[in-house]
């Protein structure tokens, strides 16, 4: 265990440079926000030139870049940063925001698994087959259909003519355990609340999933056949054990890669948020990062920008020390 | 080599191609001919396998009609991006395809560069009643030159470091490779969303000081000189994609000079005193080449996925600006009573991407060496057995 140890302290050491390399690029959006912000805030040409000198002061605008570095930096991470515009506290409004994303991803990667690790294994299992063949060019049109017409075709499907989704509202139980109304209504049993949810939220997690399904499949049949192919199958064929046992083997060094990638795709599942949830209407993150460019408020970007950001550097530390735990390799 | 297999009338094209191009570069340097004899027959049968690999050839016609329409489309669009037709007929308001409308001969159609006569809206019309099919058509511009513009850059960026940190390695790799990782901590729409809404009015300023690089973009995107302006948030999402384009190159290229480099002519070469960029550009370089140009082809498609995502949030190309995504965006209000507003654009963006990653997906494998030994051990093969049985 002491190079697992090794490797943990060796990968937080990584981790907080990069965390301030994250501010850093964070402040240079702020740095290139159009001219005269604070006008803008104050309510446009014709604002008061005494609000605005007082919000030029409270936001620090004129300041040098250090100080504005300094201003942005402490704000946010002490949780005392207010959006000029809603008056919100900006961490409160992205907390507020954050479970229907994270609903919205969870629902995603359910059928990343469920549909992408199966099509996969398939795939490799018929190699060179029609089967195979079909599953790549499913790949292949996933990474290539704009998910945003893919939805407005099956929102015509689902919505207009069959009636089984619905389109507006946030489902919500009088409970809370975790915070993520999804996980809550399992927890609680509270079926009638659960097909509330799954109505709202399947069609937007699969649209964001859609992409994920195909990339994963093809992953998943790669690393198989590299799996199915190497020496320790041939040896389990050799001892003459049965296939069922090795294929046991076969697949817990074939799910090794596919671990790195399901964290990969956190990533674009987080980055495909905005267009799903600006199709559906869904109150999330992304929707509130475009809110925030149409009403010109800036800060509430950076913050969100900031906040997914950590998000998904949390999220690819944890897939790193999986990955440790269950491959020992990794750990050198 | 040529003798080897059966030719059709695709291989005797592909093949004339590449003689032509080959007898180009012998032209330019004489005598090149003769010694890359073996890398011309390489490129034939690279040839092969693309003329006989049905989704690559699916690929390259998608993509030869997209381009040639981004090319002449604004030359063969029946209006410009911005007529408002509901100017002249009240039936060209969000038109469903194939409705006739008739332009009678007034100052107002003169002003606005329309001819009178009965025009059929073949892919009908949206709430300005503009003509889909030339805004359509217009779009195919747009996306082809935001692509080109991002990929000219952006992915080079990243492979210049990726070959850098990974020739010389030690600290320089280590720096240069934080450094990627912390533009890699970003889901890339994200900061491609926060740049291109930060930009637009610095760029406006910019353009606004550097007439000649602003008509030189306004030719480029064959738009009217007052819509300069829009223009400037289509320039802002190619940096934006500049800056979340170059660090999955700088992983991937860094990968593949790190296992280059461990090849024994890279040392073969040090050994003898090669300078260091000699080696990096005439040793590792070609060795590499394929999948980086495989990623490239790919890339193009994503790209174009991108930008169209982007002006679909609201964030890319803004009114009156003719872009496929902006279009679902302006007609997604009227879906699913309009839904051509939404379907073709839709459908363009699918095809042309699909393209693409049809295109990069047949690279992968003809681009592997293995791939095309196998081929040509195969072909002789047969022709060996061909000739037994003719015996």
């Amino acid at each position: 265990m002491a190079e697992l140890k090794r490797f943990l302290v060796r990968r937080l050491l990584t981790f907080i440079p990069t965390l301030i390399g994250v501010t850093f690029i964070v402040f240079v959006i702020a740095a290139v926000i159009p001219t005269d912000p604070a006008r803008m805030w104050a309510g446009g040409e014709k604002a008061n030139p005494k609000v605005i000198e007082q919000l030029e002061k409270e936001y620090h605008l004129k300041g040098s870049i250090l100080e504005r570095y300094y201003f942005i930096m402490y704000k946010l991470f002490t949780n005392q940063m207010v959006s000029p515009v809603t008056h919100h506290y900006i961490w409160d409004d992205l907390a507020k925001r954050f479970p229907v994303t994270i609903q919205l991803t969870l629902i995603a990667f359910i059928y990343i698994v469920l549909i992408g690790i199966p099509l996969g294994i398939i795939a490799a299992l018929k190699r060179d087959t029609w089967v195979d063949t079909a599953v790549r060019i499913f790949a292949l049109i996933g990474v290539s259909t704009p998910v945003f017409w893919l939805a407005y075709l099956l929102i015509f499907l689902f919505f207009t003519q069959l009636g089984w989704i619905t389109l507006a509202g946030t489902p919500k139980p009088d409970y809370s355990i975790t915070g993520v109304p999804l996980i809550d209504s399992i927890l609680h049993l509270d079926f009638p609340m659960l097909a509330q949810i799954l109505q709202r939220y399947s069609l937007p997690g699969f649209i964001l999933g859609f992409m994920g399904i195909g990339i994963t499949a093809r992953i998943v049949r790669n690393s198989f056949l590299d799996a199915i192919s190497a020496d320790f199958t041939e040896f389990a064929h050799a001892r003459g054990l049965k296939k069922m046992r090795i294929y046991k083997h076969i697949l817990r060094n074939a799910l090794v890669p596919v671990i790195t990638v399901l964290g990969l795709q956190f990533g674009g599942l987080l980055g495909g948020a905005p267009i799903t949830e600006r199709v559906f209407g869904l109150p999330g993150l992304g929707s509130y990062m475009l809110q925030a460019i149409n009403q010109f408020d800036y800060l509430a970007l950076i913050g969100a920008v900031f906040f997914v950001s950590l998000i998904y550097l949390t999220a690819n530390f944890i897939v790193d020390i999986l990955y440790a735990f269950i491959d020992p390799r990794v750990r050198y | 080599m040529s003798e080897i297999y059966e030719k059709k009338l695709l291989d005797k094209f592909s093949d004339a191609l590449i003689e032509g191009f080959a007898k180009f570069l012998d032209k330019v340097r004489p005598g090149w001919y003769k010694k890359n004899k073996a890398r011309v027959d390489e490129w034939k049968l690279m040839a092969y396998a693309l003329n006989r690999s049905p989704p690559g050839l699916i690929g390259l016609a998608l993509v030869i009609v997209f381009i040639v329409l981004a090319i002449v489309g604004p030359y063969i669009a029946p209006f410009n991006y911005d007529t408002p037709l509901t100017a002249f007929d009240r039936d060209a308001y969000l038109a469903p395809p194939g409705t006739v409308i008739t332009i009678p001969n007034t100052t107002a159609a003169k002003f606005l560069g329309v001819r009178s006569g009965n025009y059929t809206l073949l892919l009908g019309s949206d709430d300005y009643g503009r003509d889909l099919f030339s805004r359509i058509l217009y779009g195919a511009r747009t996306s082809l030159i935001v692509a080109i513009m991002v990929m000219l850059v952006g992915p080079w960026i990243g492979i210049l470091i990726g070959l850098v940190a990974g020739y010389y390695g030690g600290k320089i790799d280590e720096i240069l490779m934080r450094f990627t990782d912390i533009f890699l901590a970003f889901p890339g729409l994200i900061l491609a969303i926060a740049f291109s809404a930060v930009l637009p009015p610095r760029i406006q300023y910019f353009l606004n000081a550097n007439p000649a690089v602003r008509q030189f973009f306004l030719s480029l995107f064959s738009l009217k000189v007052q819509h300069a302006g829009s223009m400037a948030y289509l320039v802002s999402v190619i940096i934006a994609l500049w800056i979340v384009w170059w660090p999955g190159y700088a992983r991937l290229v860094r990968g593949l000079v790190l296992s280059a480099r461990e090849n024994l002519y890279v040392e073969a070469a040090r050994a003898l005193g090669v300078p260091t960029r000699w080696i990096l550009l005439r040793h590792i370089t070609p060795n590499i080449i394929g999948p980086i140009l495989v990623y490239l082809t790919l890339d193009f498609g994503g790209v174009i996925l991108t930008e169209a995502g982007l002006s679909f949030l609201g964030v890319g190309a803004v009114p009156p600006i003719a872009d496929w995504g902006r279009i679902i965006n302006d007609g997604s209000q009227y879906f699913p009573n309009s839904w051509w507003l939404v379907f073709y654009p839709g459908l363009m963006i699918l095809l042309t991407v699909l393209g693409f990653n049809l295109i990069g997906d047949t690279l992968r494998d003809i681009l592997d060496p293995k791939t095309r030994r196998s081929i040509e051990f195969k072909l002789k093969k047969k022709k060996q057995k061909g000739e037994k049985n003719e015996v």
